[in-house]
C-alpha cells in the first residue's frame, strides 16, 4: 500500500501519465525510436534545469543534458525493471556533472555536489528573498550534508523521491527519513527566531 | 495506511508542492516542519535559460557510437571552425567555380568574383580591357557548350548565348563610353581592334553552329549576338572617326613620366618639306621618321596629302622652340577616304589571341618609349 502510495505521487502525477511513461519506456527498450523521442520531450526540461543548476552555464548544461539522452539511449536496452526511469535519467545526469567537474580537474565533493560549488546561488535568487527564507537557508547550512542534500532536492528542485532516491543510491524509505530528520532539525534551530 | 511520521510527513509535503495554498493543520506535531516545508517551496528560484540547442537526437537516424563520441568535439568544432568553414567554402567554390559554364550553379559564383575585380578597377580604360577579356571568355565557354555533348541541352546553349549577348552588350558600351570620353584617340586602339577580333571570332562561331545544330532559335540567338557585335564595333569606330574628323579635337596625350612626348591626332592643314603642321602643332620630319599606313605600308612624306588624316608620334624638339620631331606618322584616313567611305582597320589575323594582341600592342608602345595605354588627354588650348 505504501509503494503504491508513492507510485501515485511520482512526478508524472496521475496512474494515466505513470502508464505511459512505461510504456513508453518499454517501447524504447525494445528499440522504438519514436518513443524515445516522446521520453526526450517528456525530461528534456528537467534534465536541463537539474544540470544547470550544478554547472551554471547554459551552453554546458545543454551539452551535458544531450549527452544524458545519449547514453541513455544506448544503455536503455539494456534498463533493469527495478527503481524507476526518471531516476535513472538524473542518476546518469548526476554522474555526467561529476565527469565534467573531474575533466575540469575541480576538486569536489562528489558526495556532496549539491552543498559544493555555486549551486545554491544558481537556483535561488537571493536577491528576492524573505526574512524568514533567508534565516531558513542559514540555518539549513547547519544541517548534516545528506539532510541538505535531500531537502534541496526536494524543495528547491522539487524532484520526487524516487528520483532523489536513485541520485543518492539510497532507498526511497530512507530518503524520507533523512527528510523528516532534516525538517526537524531546522525546526529546532528556528525555535527562538521569528520566521 | 500509513504507518510512521516519515511517511505522514512527506505526504503532506507533496500536498503542499501540488497545493501552494494547502492549509497546515495547526494542532499537527508535524505542523513546525511543514511550516518550514512551505517557506522552502515558496522559495524564489531563479529564472533559467531557455536551451536553444534542443535537438531530437533520439530521433535521428544517424545516432551511433560514433557521433556519441564525436559529440563534444563536433561542438567545438562548430564553435571554432565555424568562421573557418565560411572562408574554406567561399574559398573552395571559387575554386570550383573557375572551370563553372553557363547554366551550372557555380557560374553565379565566378560572375559574382569576376564583378568584384571589375569594381576594385577603376581606370575606365583598365575595365574595357577586362570587358573584352570577361567577353571572349564568355565566347569560349559558348564554344565549350557547343563542342562538347556533356552539355548539350538547349537550356544550357541558350544560357552559354545569352551570357555571351549580355556581355557582349556590356563591353561594348564600355568601350563606346570610353571612346567618346578621352583615352581612345585611334582607330587601331587595342581596344577596338581586341574587340573587332572578339566580333569576328562570335561570326565564326555562330556561322558554325547553324547547320550543325537543328534548332532554329540558337542559331538564330547566335547570329543577332554576333550581328550585334559587328555593328556595335563599326558604331564604335564611326564615333572614333567623327571625334578624328572634327578639326575642332586635336587629342594631346602627354606621358606622364615624360612631359617631352606627344601624340597628335587629326588633320594635317599645311605641309611643307620636312615640316608637318596639324592645328599649329609643328612636327619636323627626318629621314627616321616613320611613315606608314594602317596595313603597315612605308609612305614618303610626299604621299601624304593635305588634310589627311595621321596619328602623329614625336618628342619635342631640345634645338627648336614650339617644335617637335615626328618619330611615326600614321595615315590614318585620306581626304577622299573621310568623305566615301569608312576607316579599315588593319585585317587581324583570325589565329590572335585576344590577350598577346592586347600586349603586344602595349609593349610596341612603351617600347618606343612615347606612350603608355593609359594616359592623360589634353585640350592644347589649356595648354597654351
Amino acid at each position: 500500500m505504501l509503494n503504491s502510495f508513492v507510485y501515485n505521487i511520482s512526478s508524472l502525477n496521475s496512474p494515466t501519465d505513470k502508464d505511459l511513461l512505461s510504456s513508453l519506456v518499454a517501447k524504447a527498450k525494445a528499440g522504438n525510436r519514436s518513443s524515445f523521442g516522446e521520453i526526450y520531450n517528456l525530461f528534456f526540461q528537467k534534465i536541463y534545469r537539474f544540470i544547470f543548476y550544478r554547472v551554471g552555464h547554459k551552453e554546458t548544461a545543454e551539452d551535458l543534458t544531450e549527452e544524458v539522452f545519449l547514453k541513455a539511449f544506448g544503455k536503455i536496452s539494456g534498463l533493469s525493471n527495478n527503481g524507476t526511469f526518471e531516476g535513472w535519467l538524473y542518476q546518469i545526469a548526476r554522474n555526467l556533472v561529476i565527469d565534467y567537474y573531474r575533466e575540469k580537474k575541480v576538486l569536489i565533493d562528489i558526495q556532496d555536489l549539491e552543498n559544493t560549488l555555486e549551486y545554491e546561488s544558481n537556483v535561488v535568487d537571493v536577491l528576492n528573498l524573505q526574512n524568514n527564507q533567508k534565516i531558513i537557508l542559514q540555518v539549513l547550512k547547519q544541517l548534516p550534508s545528506d539532510q541538505q542534500t535531500v531537502l534541496k532536492l526536494k524543495f528547491f528542485e522539487e524532484l520526487d523521491n524516487s528520483a532523489i532516491a536513485e541520485i543518492l543510491e539510497k532507498t526511497e524509505g530512507a530518503v524520507r527519513v533523512i527528510q523528516h530528520r532534516g525538517l526537524t532539525k531546522l525546526k529546532e534551530l528556528t525555535e527562538n527566531l521569528e520566521i | 495506511m500509513l504507518e510512521n511520521i516519515e511517511d505522514i510527513l512527506d505526504t503532506e509535503i507533496n500536498r503542499i508542492k501540488n497545493d501552494g495554498n494547502f492549509k497546515i493543520q495547526k494542532n499537527l506535531n508535524i505542523s513546525p516542519e511543514l511550516k518550514i516545508a512551505k517557506i522552502l517551496f515558496a522559495l524564489p528560484k531563479n529564472q533559467i535559460p531557455e536551451p536553444n540547442k534542443q535537438r531530437k537526437y533520439a530521433l535521428s537516424p544517424i545516432l551511433d557510437k560514433t557521433l556519441h563520441n564525436g559529440f563534444k568535439f563536433l561542438k567545438i568544432a562548430f564553435a571554432s571552425g565555424g568562421s573557418l568553414a565560411i572562408v574554406g567554402t567561399i574559398i573552395f567554390a571559387g575554386m570550383l567555380s573557375a572551370k563553372a559554364l553557363p547554366g551550372q550553379t557555380l557560374f553565379k559564383v565566378k560572375k559574382v568574383a569576376e564583378q568584384t575585380r571589375l569594381h576594385l578597377t577603376f581606370n575606365e580604360t583598365n575595365k574595357a580591357k577586362i570587358q573584352i577579356e570577361l567577353t571572349e571568355k564568355r565566347l569560349n565557354e559558348a564554344k565549350q557548350i557547343f563542342a562538347n555533348s556533356e552539355f548539350n541541352t538547349a537550356p544550357q546553349k541558350f544560357a552559354a548565348l545569352n551570357e555571351l549577348a549580355s556581355q557582349t552588350q556590356i563591353t561594348t558600351q564600355t568601350i563606346k563610353k570610353v571612346a567618346v570620353s578621352t583615352a581612345i584617340s585611334k582607330l587601331d586602339h587595342p581596344l577596338v581592334t581586341s574587340l573587332e577580333i572578339v566580333a569576328k571570332q562570335q561570326k565564326d562561331f555562330a556561322e558554325k553552329i547553324q547547320p550543325q545544330d537543328g534548332n532554329s532559335s540558337l542559331s538564330l540567338n547566335a547570329l543577332n549576338t554576333s550581328q550585334q557585335s559587328n555593328n556595335d564595333v563599326k558604331e564604335i569606330k564611326n564615333l572614333i572617326s567623327v571625334a578624328l574628323t572634327d578639326n575642332t579635337q586635336i587629342h594631346i596625350a602627354k606621358l606622364s613620366e615624360n612631359n617631352n612626348s606627344i601624340s597628335a591626332l587629326g588633320k594635317i592643314v599645311k605641309k611643307e618639306k620636312s615640316i608637318v603642321i596639324v592645328e599649329g602643332l609643328n612636327f619636323l620630319v627626318t629621314p627616321d621618321t616613320l611613315i606608314k599606313t594602317q596595313d603597315e605600308k612605308i609612305l614618303a612624306i610626299q604621299q601624304i596629302k593635305d588634310n589627311s588624316l595621321v596619328n602623329i608620334i614625336g618628342k619635342k624638339s631640345l634645338n627648336t622652340k614650339e617644335s617637335f620631331i615626328a618619330n611615326q606618322i600614321l595615315l590614318l584616313a585620306t581626304p577622299d577616304d573621310e568623305k566615301n567611305k569608312p576607316v579599315t582597320l588593319p585585317p587581324v589575323s583570325p589565329n590572335t589571341s585576344l590577350k598577346e594582341n592586347i600586349f603586344d600592342n602595349e609593349n610596341l608602345i612603351n617600347d618606343s618609349d612615347i606612350i603608355t595605354g593609359s594616359f592623360i588627354v589634353e585640350d592644347p588650348k589649356s595648354e597654351q
